[in-house]
C-alpha cells in the first residue's frame, strides 16, 4: 500500500493496495457517510431494498 | 440514493440537494472515499445493489435523462467560458435511455435481468488498480486534508501528483480545478483545465461506452 507524506506538516496519507481490481469482491464496503444535515447514514441500513445509487458532484 | 463528491461538503452540496427536494437518501462524501473504495473516476456515475448489500453493477456512467440543450439566449448571458464548457459538453456521448431501460428491468425483475451482473463480471468490470492509481488515492487524500488545514500550496502539488498519477480520473482534476476557480478554466495552479482536456481526448470519449 503507497504511502505518500508531506513531511513539513507530519502528514502521511496511506493508499489503497495495488494490484487487481478497486472491486475486491461485490459485496458492497460497509461505508457510512453524512447526510445533508450532518448525520451519520450507513449504507447497510439500505440491505431489504434494491438501492440505485448515483454519485454527483456541484462541480 | 444519492452520494455528492464534493470536497466542499454539505455546504457545497446542500444548495442543490434542497432544491431537488429529494425524498431518498443524499449523502455527502467530501472526501472521495467512493471513489477509492469503489473506482469511481466520473460523475454521473451509478451503482446497483441488490437487497442482500450485493453489487449488481459497478459503477458506469449513469444518466437518467438527457440533458437540456441549453438556448442561445443562455448561452449568451454566461461567461464565454462557461458557454464554451456547454457547447463542447453537448457533443459528449451519452445513452440514457438504454440505461434508464436496463434500470427499469432490474428493478422488476431483480436477480433474473440480464443486467444484473455475476459476482465475478463485477469485480471484473471495476477499475483495475495499477500501482500508480493506488499512490495517486493516496496523493489525492493527502491534498485534500492538507487544503482542509489550509495548506493551499501543499495541497496543489499533491492534487497535481494525483492528476499525473491518475490521469483518466475525472473527479479528481475536475474537483481540484473547481477549488482554484469554479468555473474549471485555465489557472496557474494546474496544467490544464476541463475544456482544454476534453477537446484533447474527444468530447465523445469523456465517458466510455456504455456495456450494458
Amino acid at each position: 500500500m503507497p504511502l505518500v507524506g508531506e513531511e513539513r506538516h507530519e502528514v502521511w496519507a496511506l493508499g489503497p493496495e495495488a494490484g487487481g481490481h478497486a472491486l475486491r469482491s461485490s459485496e458492497l464496503p460497509n461505508i457510512v457517510l453524512p447526510d445533508r444535515h450532518g448525520g451519520d447514514f450507513s449504507l447497510r441500513s439500505l440491505r431489504g431494498t434494491k438501492v440505485f445509487m448515483i454519485a454527483w458532484a456541484s462541480w | 440514493m444519492t452520494v455528492a463528491l464534493d470536497a466542499g461538503g454539505i455546504e457545497a452540496a446542500a444548495p442543490w440537494i434542497d432544491r431537488a427536494k429529494t425524498t431518498h437518501p443524499a449523502l455527502i462524501d467530501s472526501t472521495h472515499l467512493l471513489g477509492e473504495l469503489l473506482g469511481m473516476v466520473n460523475v454521473p456515475s451509478g451503482i446497483w445493489i441488490d437487497m442482500h448489500g450485493v453489487i449488481v453493477r459497478p459503477p458506469e456512467p449513469a444518466f437518467p435523462w438527457r440533458p437540456r440543450q441549453p438556448s442561445d439566449e443562455l448561452l449568451a448571458q454566461l461567461p464565454a467560458i462557461a458557454a464554451e464548457q456547454l457547447r463542447e459538453a453537448q457533443k459528449i456521448r451519452i445513452e440514457p435511455e438504454r440505461y434508464l431501460a436496463a434500470l427499469r428491468d432490474w428493478v422488476a425483475r431483480g436477480s433474473e435481468s440480464p443486467y444484473a451482473l455475476s459476482p465475478d463480471e463485477v469485480v471484473a468490470r471495476s477499475r483495475p488498480r495499477s500501482e500508480d492509481l493506488a499512490r495517486g488515492a493516496a496523493c489525492f487524500e493527502l491534498a485534500e486534508y492538507l487544503r482542509r488545514a489550509g495548506h493551499e500550496r501543499q495541497a496543489t502539488h499533491w492534487f497535481r501528483e494525483a492528476h499525473r498519477l491518475d490521469p483518466e480520473n475525472w473527479t479528481y482534476r475536475r474537483q481540484a480545478w473547481s477549488l482554484a476557480d469554479p468555473l474549471q478554466g485555465p489557472t496557474e495552479d494546474f496544467e490544464s483545465d476541463w475544456l482544454t482536456d476534453v477537446r484533447k481526448i474527444g468530447p465523445e470519449n469523456y465517458y466510455p461506452p456504455l456495456a450494458l
